[in-house]
């Protein structure tokens, strides 16, 4: 069976096989290299002891394949007699990384080589590392320096969201971000190619006709109702140009489609049908009789004409029917509040006769007396609303503005004082900072020129913030110091109050300040308890949810789950809902585990998860109803934590089938923060194998392949880890028998820790390799958070997150609060 | 309407919307780049040659691929080339050539990684998650030196975006295996994917001329105040982030060229293609939206450079619709197995039928002077893996099509007497594009047999 002999003692207490800085890249190609270097000069000691120490040990174990003349794997690792020259050359940091790997995995040498005690291993690793990357954690700090960064297409979308109040997504259109350490914010990564720039124009241009509009291009109300529109109720004779005489006790009713609340105008047309007779007063009344609106009016003037007469009225949004009746009489009307009888005293039918009548052509009535017709109305007119209600403009509308120039037709005066006053706030927290006056003059006069030139003031706007929106200002977070900045005593400079705002939202926000945190830069209040105070807010804002969109789905792999595949003969359809599901399941877990302030290790332990009705169904969990996220206890289930995510047991399975090795294999790089050394070159992976091995189990097929010393040292652990998984299949659901064999879910990591199942391999992971958990997270948070690969020195600032969050048990919010204040977060070297 | 609906419907040719299809010649005569290009010498203006190349991921069953020769010297095309027997004449099927920054060497794993990244560039990538580090690619050397002659120096196309998540393949960053086109050691060309709008970042929206004159201006204005801030911010900042800056610049001047051409001569017109909103689901419908998207910007002289990705390298895509159910890049590991290379033939076969629709597209274009858009042009086809089982990075299948304006005789298997870099043939088809280079990657001089 197999043997763990060879596995490090030191890897069989604490951790497995991790050691501080195992995962830190090393110094990265070309002029990264020198610079960490230089950062470093302080590593002698460590050089010398590797020399007198470490060599030897190389020279002992690895020489015989890895010569100058014989160079297995194409390696030769004479050089590493001279370290300091051959670590300070971009392929020696490359190098040597992997060849650390190899020795501290125990991938190498292989096992049928004469092979170096446990103790020796270690020695010869812990030698390597300290003359790699040794530096001693003193007080000069090293924060190093971010490359300026661009937004990413979340960021981006995030940052428009927040300056205009509408979700309007704008960079779905662009092209994918490129990843950089693990993380699509990764300012050495993220380029700007023209075609992205050109997009980047289009989209500014096509929010800024969406943030601001003319209120004058608002469809409004304006409808004119002709005279074979009215509904007439009574006795009627129309006249040579289509008026409607009225009998004295007809009446007439009209109806219109009012859009939305608001105060409208009603304009009747028409007179008393004899010359010199009296005044009319023409009542408009509601369905109900209620006098809403009262017109006077003259002799109409004889002929096609009309007299015209108008009142307001506020009227709400839906069908509004009135009735027009002419008052012969002198009775007291009040609008608003008297009560008209004869409209109440229109029949039903009545009025759908009138209603039917108006679909019919008018005709011309023979000759008749004014006088027994002594009213004529010839057409209602209802236009508005004259201020349109604010819910059609977009919520920015206002803000940007907030003052107006002066219009007469096509001239906009005070152009620019207004378009100043609309501009600056918008700058301001589009750039993250206080913006002066040179600096704002210039969008000022591309408002007032495009104004000029279009004859209107809202395309003057509009270029202005589609400028904005492409300024590098916007669109790149720059960290340059100001011209008086101090630098301290390590020759670092502190991020200024708006820098530090900007990287705390973007962290937590992945999106732009918001307003309490950009008005206490701005007033210069960010001292450290402030700052503490807005961490506290922000992650109680619902905006940081993006840390589990943009954070914890990367650090997971939980995008890859959109984009998988499963073999739908075995497992059925597998729906984007589904895929979506899974992965708010494990979005949701973090943010509990965030919020309510619990150990990083309830990631791995929680008995209980966060589903809705299509993945409980998945997960044959009962009593779960609706499309809506609840907390559901999983204590009586195999089921715990991340691990058993379907998530993640999905992405890390084949189409077809589980991989214990890739499940393995993400546990090593995800939880314990160890990156497994590549496979030797021409070593077929496993996956491809299976057809050889025909009628074994999948564990078998495994441990067949572990008989190959080049193999079994680092499959020895990553199966180990993946088949604590098994009882969950390829799609995350659980099974107990996989192709007709009982599932064997149990498994020993190194030191003789035995498991079974999902569950125990969870217990033990948290408490055995909780330190090694929150360094992985930490590491994972700092790269994150400030946008570049870790580099050697970010060791000590990783190294001391940890330890001040030990005391609490390695809380979630305590690592997110350490990096937050750690130097590469709050400080950067010129 | 859609496109979607008849693939092979008579709509898709390039028709001449608007002036009618009685106006297409003297419209087509009128957008000959000698007219368009105010600044082309008389010699290029009279026959630019245009460069496409086109990329499959995860190499090729190399005996179904490789054609031979017959006793008169004819080349006889092999299974898998047998979809471009019609143009047979007019294409180099080249054998030989290597790219040997693409092996392991001390870097380990990551083969399909180094294999796109080293297709057209022949550097090596440098092996990490964060600082990528390549070299330019053979394209963007072409559309460096042709910037101020077209529209736009090069359209870059793909059917598949970037992953989003970690490494690609073994530590690599997905930059390697998502990009073929570089234009720097450090900056990839990110692809289009969707067909419509790789339309319209060629031709607009269809704005009429007006508006379009409307919106130049307005954009001429914008530029300027943007740039504007660029400068007061360049001179705050030093290193790494001057570079990033410079890339904005870069875009600035672009789109300001773009301008000024539009102003300066007759923005081209919309050609009539009909190219549906969205992503194509099937993948025929959509390599052959984007190889009429590429025929249709040489055809305009809208730009001269073109790249496609047909998949990332290292692809796994399922071709269900030739009978395959296995996914590409698993099945490229086949171990010999008679029923999966039997799969992966399908595959390179089907990947070539789709290739010939570009060749049959480019050679029903007149491109002037008795010679078709093909003839004017060099089209690469090839993959940065030959045996993908094994992760060949030498002898790789390569097909050049088209004479680059009667440069280069075709209708030939040109199997050099040794191994050759690949870089070589990109010396040598840069020197056909009129953009001669001194060196590329590893090159080493220029592939003396394609001349």
């Amino acid at each position: 069976m197999i043997d763990f002999r060879i596995v490090p003692t030191a890897a069989l207490t604490a951790s497995l096989m991790l050691l501080p800085g195992g995962p830190l890249v090393a110094a990265g190609p070309s002029g990264e290299a020198e610079k960490v270097k230089a950062e470093a000069p302080n590593n002698l000691e460590q050089v010398r002891q590797w020399k007198q120490e470490g060599w030897p040990l190389l020279q002992t174990y690895c020489l015989d394949c890895h010569n100058e003349d014989y160079q297995e794997a194409e390696l030769d690792l004479s050089v590493y007699a001279d370290i300091e020259s051959w670590i300070a050359k971009p392929e020696g940091g490359q190098s040597g990384k992997r060849v650390l790997d190899m020795i501290r995995f125990g991938a190498m040498p292989p096992e049928d080589a004469e092979l170096p005690s446990d103790d020796e291993r270690k020695k010869l690793g812990d030698l390597l590392d300290e003359a790699m990357y040794g530096l001693v954690c003193d007080d000069t700090v090293r924060p190093g320096k971010v490359t300026a960064r661009r937004l990413n297409k979340n960021e981006y979308n995030h940052a428009i969201r927040d300056l205009f109040g509408m979700d309007l997504r704008p960079a779905d259109a662009f092209p994918s971000d490129e990843v950089g350490a693990g993380f699509d914010n990764n300012g050495d990564i993220l380029s700007v190619s023209p075609m992205l720039l050109e997009k980047y124009l289009t989209a500014a241009e096509s929010i800024a006709q969406k943030v601001v509009i003319d209120p004058d291009t608002l469809p409004r109300l304006d409808v004119d109702l002709s005279p074979d529109k009215l509904w007439v109720i009574g006795d009627v004779r129309n006249g040579s140009f289509f008026g409607r005489f009225l009998a004295p006790d007809a009446l007439t009713a009209v109806q219109f489609d009012v859009p939305y609340d608001g105060r409208y105008k009603l304009e009747t047309f028409g007179g008393s049908s004899v010359k010199g007779d009296k005044e009319y007063r023409l009542a408009i009344c509601d369905s109900q009789g209620r006098l809403v609106a009262l017109m006077k009016h003259n002799f109409y003037g004889g002929g096609g004409r009309a007299d015209h007469e108008s009142f307001d009225l506020e009227l709400k949004a839906g069908k509004s029917s009135f009735y027009c009746i002419p008052i012969e009489d002198d009775r007291e009307l009040v609008v608003g509040e008297t009560v008209i009888e004869e409209a109440q005293e229109v029949s039903a039918e009545a009025l759908a006769q009138a209603q039917q009548n108006a679909t019919e052509p008018l005709q011309k009535s023979p000759k008749f007396k004014p006088e027994e017709f002594p009213f004529m109305l010839r057409k209602v007119i209802l236009r508005g609303p004259k201020k349109m209600p604010r819910h059609l403009f977009p919520p920015s509308q206002f803000e940007l503005t907030r003052k107006m120039p002066r219009r007469r037709r096509d001239r906009w005066d005070d152009v620019a004082a207004a378009a100043r006053e609309s501009l600056r706030p918008l700058m301001q927290r589009a750039f993250r900072r206080p913006i002066d006056d040179a600096e704002l003059e210039p969008y000022v006069k591309l408002a007032e020129d495009r104004t000029q030139q279009s004859g209107d003031y809202f395309t003057g706007l509009r270029s202005a913030i589609t400028a904005i929106l492409v300024s590098p200002s916007f669109l790149f977070r720059v960290e340059a110091p100001e011209d008086d900045a101090p630098v301290d005593k390590d020759g670092n400079y502190r991020l200024n109050d708006w820098q530090m705002a900007s990287r705390l939202s973007f962290f937590l926000y992945s999106s732009i300040p918001d307003e309490r945190l950009l008005d206490d830069a701005f007033k210069g209040k960010l001292d450290d308890q402030r700052v503490s105070d807005h961490v506290q807010r922000m992650l109680s804002d619902p905006k940081s949810d993006a840390l589990a969109t943009e954070f914890a789905e990367q650090w997971l792999g939980l995008r890859n789950v959109a984009e998988h595949r499963v073999d739908g003969e075995q497992f059925g359809a597998f729906p984007e809902s589904l895929r979506e599901s899974m992965v708010e399941e494990s979005r949701r877990l973090f943010l509990h585990v965030l919020r309510e302030d619990l150990p990083v290790t309830e990631l791995l332990v929680s008995d209980y998860s966060f589903l809705n009705r299509e993945l409980a169904q998945h997960y044959g969990v009962d009593g779960v109803r609706g499309d809506e996220f609840q907390r559901v206890s999983l204590a009586n289930t195999a089921r715990r934590g991340v691990l058993s995510h379907a998530s993640v047991l999905t992405l890390t399975s084949n189409p077809d089938r589980t991989s214990p090795v890739q499940r393995g294999k993400w546990i090593l790089e995800n939880i314990l923060g160890t990156t497994p050394p590549e496979p030797p070159p021409g070593v077929p992976e496993l996956e491809d194998a299976k057809h050889d091995t025909s009628g074994m189990t999948l564990r078998q097929q495994l441990e067949l392949h572990r008989a190959d010393p080049a193999c079994a040292a680092c499959h020895r652990v990553m199966d180990q880890l993946g088949f604590g998984l098994e009882s969950f299949d390829a799609v995350g659901r659980f099974r107990d028998s996989d192709g007709g064999s009982k599932v064997d879910d149990s498994g020993t990591l190194p030191g003789g820790r035995r498991f079974a199942g999902a569950s125990e391999l969870a217990s033990l992971l948290a408490a055995s390799e909780s330190e090694n958990f929150a360094k992985t997270v930490t590491q994972r948070l700092l790269t994150f958070a400030i946008g570049r690969e870790l580099r050697p020195s970010d060791r000590c600032h990783v190294d001391k997150i940890v330890a001040e969050a030990a005391g609490e048990g390695y809380r979630l919010s305590d690592l997110v609060r350490g990096v937050v204040f750690s130097p590469p977060f709050q400080q950067y070297s010129p | 309407m859609n496109a979607l609906a008849q693939p092979n419907s008579m709509n898709r040719r390039t028709l001449l919307r608007g002036a009618g299809v009685a106006m297409a010649l003297p419209w087509l005569e009128a957008m000959s780049p000698a007219a368009s290009s105010a600044f082309a010498s008389a010699e290029q203006a009279a026959a630019p040659v245009r460069m496409a190349c086109v990329f499959f991921p995860n190499g090729a069953i190399m005996p179904k691929w490789k054609p031979s020769v017959d006793e008169e010297g004819q080349l006889v095309l092999s299974p898998t080339l047998e979809p471009l027997e019609t143009w047979k004449s007019k294409i180099n099927v080249i054998a030989g050539l290597a790219h040997d920054n693409g092996r392991a060497k001390a870097d380990g794993a990551g083969d399909h990684a180094r294999g796109g990244a080293t297709f057209l560039t022949a550097a090596r990538p440098v092996k990490t998650s964060g600082n990528i580090r390549l070299g330019i690619s053979v394209d963007q050397v072409a559309a460096t030196a042709l910037s101020d002659q077209t529209q736009l120096p090069s359209i870059e196309l793909g059917l598949l975006g970037s992953r989003n998540a970690g490494s690609c393949d073994s530590g690599y960053s997905c930059a390697y295996s998502s990009n073929i086109s570089w234009r720097n050691t450090t900056q990839p060309m990110p692809k289009e994917i969707i067909p419509r709008a790789a339309f319209e970042r060629l031709f607009g929206g269809g704005e009429n001329k007006m508006k379009q004159r409307a919106i130049n201006a307005s954009r001429q204005s914008i530029l300027d105040v943007v740039s504007g801030d660029a400068k007061r911010l360049l001179g705050k900042v030093g290193g790494a982030d001057k570079r990033k800056l410079d890339e904005y610049f870069t875009g600035v001047r672009e789109i300001e060229r773009r301008i000024q051409r539009t102003e300066q001569a007759d923005a081209a017109s919309m050609p009539d293609l009909e190219v549906p909103m969205g992503r194509p689901e099937a993948f025929r419908e959509h390599v052959r939206l984007m190889y009429d998207i590429m025929t249709v910007a040489f055809e305009t002289d809208t730009t001269r450079v073109a790249t496609l990705m047909l998949d990332t390298a290292g692809g796994n895509r399922r071709y269900t619709e030739v009978g395959v159910k296995g996914a590409h890049h698993q099945l490229s590991h086949h171990r010999n197995r008679e029923e999966t290379v039997a799969d992966i033939e399908k595959i390179d076969r089907y990947l070539v039928e789709q290739f010939a629709y570009f060749l049959e597209r480019l050679d029903q274009t007149d491109a002037g002077g008795g010679r078709s858009l093909l003839d004017q042009s060099m089209v690469l086809y090839g993959s940065g893996l030959s045996d993908g089982n094994r992760h060949r990075h030498e002898d790789l299948p390569i097909v050049l099509a088209g004479s680059a304006g009667g440069q280069f005789k075709t209708g030939r298997y040109i199997t050099p007497e040794s191994e050759r870099p690949m870089a070589n043939l990109f010396l040598s088809m840069l020197d056909a594009m009129g953009t001669p280079a001194e060196s590329i990657g590893d090159s080493t001089g220029r592939l003396t047999e394609l001349a």
